[in-house]
């Protein structure tokens, strides 16, 4: 995205051990360093499961219901059901076998006030089980 | 004194007894700026960071279109600890965070500087939930 690497840049860590409200809340109260001139990128993936790959790049089912169900949540502004992923059902479950690659979009949502805009990209699921799905907010 | 030269003399007086590093604060960090956008990018085989495809065509365009950050904060899947971290090196490493790639993905580097001391601390005090320590060890991963 900044192929010249003159950008200082740092990381934020995810505790094993933290809940994903918890993820929620450090997410939340990173909002005053937006207006410090910081750009805050969650990387990671919303259906990851690499068990689950198709070599011939197909999409498996629970892969298409799950990112659709997320996009409609995130449309909603629903958060609150995305930070409770796991009582949202089977297709969620095998999207998220372990949260590692979830819980970066928990720290993008959490940044998102009412007045800025959203835009998605990279809507496309690849290899099988990998959602490419991202979010452009307040651009 | 004329009236202009006193006024403009003036106006660095709340400057006056400030620290130096304070005041490249002011002028800095501590300025609030239009709130930057936040991005939340799906990023998958870490071939896309060298192959031009959909997706990394697409992370260009995104590129292109924002504003300069002062700064990028990451958070990324593949750097998981105990406890809440930051990374507060001057010069962070590039992690080859993978196995069975060619040799050419090892050989990307990704030397951007880190953060000030300054950044560092204001993101510590920033977040509440949970104590969060400074780092030198790690770096920058695949997901970065």
């Amino acid at each position: 995205m900044f192929p010249k690497a003159n950008i200082p840049t740092f990381q934020l860590s995810l505790d094993y051990l933290s809940k994903p409200e918890i993820h929620f809340k450090i997410g939340m109260q990173l909002q005053s360093l937006r207006q410090k001139g910081v750009l805050i990128i969650g990387s990671g993936n919303l259906v990851h499961n690499l068990g689950k790959l198709s070599h011939e790049n197909k999409p498996h089912d629970w892969a298409i219901e799950f990112d659709e169900l997320a996009k409609n949540k995130i449309l909603e502004g629903n958060f609150a059901s995305l930070v409770g992923y796991k009582g949202l059902g089977k297709a969620a479950s095998l999207s998220i076998p372990t949260n590692e690659h979830y819980l970066p979009l928990l720290y993008t949502l959490a940044l998102k006030q009412s007045s800025d805009s959203l835009q998605f990209f990279n809507e496309s699921i690849d290899m099988g089980s990998i959602s490419m799905r991202s979010l452009l907010i307040g651009a | 004194m004329d009236r202009k030269s006193f006024i403009k003399a003036s106006m660095l007086i709340p400057f006056l007894g400030m620290e130096i590093k304070d005041f490249e604060d002011a002028l800095g960090e501590n300025v609030l700026m239009e709130k930057m956008p936040v991005l939340f990018v799906g990023h998958g085989n870490p071939m896309n960071a060298i192959m031009p495809n959909e997706y990394s065509k697409k992370w260009k365009a995104i590129g292109e279109q924002l504003p300069t950050p002062k700064a990028i904060l990451c958070v990324s899947a593949h750097w998981q600890t105990r406890g809440t971290q930051i990374t507060a090196m001057p010069k962070p490493k590039t992690i080859h965070d993978f196995g069975g790639f060619p040799k050419s993905l090892f050989e990307v580097e990704y030397p951007a500087p880190g953060i000030s001391s300054a950044l560092a601390q204001k993101t510590i005090e920033a977040i509440k939930e949970v104590h969060v320590t400074k780092d030198f060890e790690w770096g920058l991963d695949h997901g970065c």
